[in-house]
């Protein structure tokens, strides 16, 4: 019996002494976490392994979406067109615009994908909204003021800190702004009171850029209009009422080092491409 | 004595198969692809670009990418498929590498903005980078990625939840984690999460402000449509990851 339990007793041991291993490893990624993530969770890093699979509902397409509409295929192009990548990329997307404008009733036709389009695409929602703004048409402007206008939803993933979609409605929200701040610059009266009201919008973002572009529009005299928002708006808020952005270059930047160690692992088993 | 024997003999089997339950549970995670339109996201634009096996390589040495990481439906046997993860995070790579006009070369060239220091720091600062299907020990689809001080975890809602763009500037803001700079701020900004206190402390919230705002006044071989959603990103985040709004009129 003594003897059986001997292969036991050693195999026992070699599990104790990975175990131990992987708890170093582990505290090792814990001082690791501290450096890098105070503020969060220090759970500890797994080498856990994950299967994922591909099935029939993986697969989604919004093709059929753009049917149903009066010029939805060259909506549908011009999506493409507007997110594409390359040297020609913003050639070939001038010219979809191009295309765009001069189709009769083609604000409706963009607000009505619009509404049809699944709330989680927000790239496609921000691209027919900047497709709309981009019309630079008066007809384009109830649609725009509609979307600027509505409150911003909560965040649909509220168990995920990473991931806020109201980030990603009031890129949206901007983008319609900035499109009745276009017409309002090309002396839309309508668009001008409309940024008016945009002003006292719940999202800050919003009320910044409403409050840029009304300044920005030919109606009634700068000054007075600054004096008008400085008694409107709280005093904390007064930094965003000016005509002008900020130059990017004179923002803070950090330093980054001019020489440093470059580190390219050694590796034989990269993916091949077929 | 023999019933002792046995005794023994019978608990140490039992700690053994513990044990290695434990430990086999631990290790195995299952997903499934989730519902998704690669048109829809940006992804499909950058296929002809990621698809070169001289950028796949170095991109898997850089990153320390390993096949037991990436294998297992993770893309690792079909790495130009963009309905997978390896593929969509080559798009984001591609996309991070190639926003400058002059783009950096080398991944030691920090000179320019953030639009050419931005790969090369991600580059240098990520470490191992590994996908799985959810952060163990974590509700599955509750992070996007993890950053370990000298790996970085992506998981199933970075590779399908978020849009090309967006996951390019992940990557970034997962890079300055592991390169020192943690949140400070708690929940003290407006969207109560992930928050920095201000910008002098120069963490991935303002990494990432600083890319988006660059390739929105200098991406290349894009749409200005793409660089307007990068502004009115930058300005979002400006004004809601902050404790302290660093007041940039962007």
């Amino acid at each position: 019996m003594k003897h059986s339990l001997k292969p036991l007793l050693v195999l026992l041991l070699l599990v104790v002494f990975v175990v131990t291993i992987q708890g170093c490893e582990n505290d090792n990624l814990d001082k690791s976490i501290d450096v890098t993530k105070t503020d969060e969770s220090s759970e500890k890093a797994s080498s856990a392994s994950s299967v994922l699979t591909f099935d029939e509902s993986s697969s989604l397409s919004l093709d059929g979406l753009f049917a149903g509409f009066p010029s939805g295929n060259l909506i549908q192009e011009h999506l493409k067109l507007s997110m594409a990548f390359g040297k020609d990329a913003e050639e070939n997307y001038q010219r979809s615009l191009y295309l765009l404008r001069k189709e009769k009733n083609i604000a409706e036709s963009l607000a009505g994908v619009y509404q049809k389009i699944p709330t989680q695409y927000y790239l496609y929602r921000t691209m027919i909204i900047e497709a709309l703004k981009e019309l630079r048409s008066d007809e384009s402007l109830k649609y725009l003021y509609e979307i600027a206008s509505l409150s911003i939803p909560r965040d649909t993933e509220p168990e995920n800190p990473e991931i806020d979609t109201r980030t990603d409605e009031i890129i949206i929200r901007l983008t319609a702004v900035e499109g009745i701040g276009i017409l309002a610059i090309q002396k839309n009266e309508e668009a001008e009171k409309m940024l008016m009201r945009l002003i006292d919008h719940e999202d800050l973002s919003v009320r910044q850029i409403a409050t840029r572009s009304y300044l920005q529009t030919p109606f009634g005299n700068v000054e007075e209009k600054m004096k008008e928002l400085y008694e409107r708006l709280p005093q904390q808020e007064h930094w965003y009422i000016t005509t002008r952005s900020t130059d990017i270059r004179k923002v803070e930047h950090p330093e980054m080092p001019k020489e440093f160690d470059i580190k390219i692992n050694e590796t034989e088993d990269s993916p091949k491409i077929r | 004595m023999k019933n002792i024997q046995l005794y023994k003999n019978t608990t140490v089997i039992f700690i053994l198969l513990l044990v290695m339950t434990t430990l086999t549970t631990q290790a195995q995670q299952t997903c499934t692809v989730p519902p998704h339109d690669n048109v829809a996201d940006g992804t499909s634009v950058y296929a002809s670009g990621l698809c070169n096996q001289a950028r796949v390589d170095h991109w898997w040495g850089v990153f320390d990418m390993r096949r037991q990481d990436w294998d297992s439906g993770f893309g690792y046997y079909d790495p130009c498929n963009l309905d997978l993860p390896l593929a969509r995070t080559f798009a984001a790579l591609y996309l991070l590498t190639y926003s400058a006009e002059d783009y950096a070369t080398n991944t030691g060239d920090y000179s320019g903005n953030a639009l050419r220091w931005a790969y090369p720091y991600t580059a240098n600062n990520t470490g191992r980078l590994q996908a799985l299907c959810y952060k163990p020990g974590s509700t599955p689809g509750q992070w996007a990625g993890w950053a370990y001080g000298s790996r970085v975890e992506l998981y199933i809602p970075y590779f399908y939840s978020f849009d090309v763009v967006t996951r390019a500037g992940t990557l970034l803001h997962e890079a300055r984690h592991n390169g020192g700079k943690s949140h400070n701020g708690g929940s003290g900004c407006p969207r109560a999460a992930s928050c920095d206190t201000n910008w002098d402390y120069q963490g991935s919230n303002m990494y990432e402000v600083l890319y988006l705002w660059w390739f929105a006044v200098d991406g290349t071989r894009t749409t200005s449509a793409i660089r307007n959603m990068a502004r009115n990103r930058a300005r979002s985040v400006q004004n809601n990851a902050f404790n302290t709004n660093p007041g940039f009129n962007i």
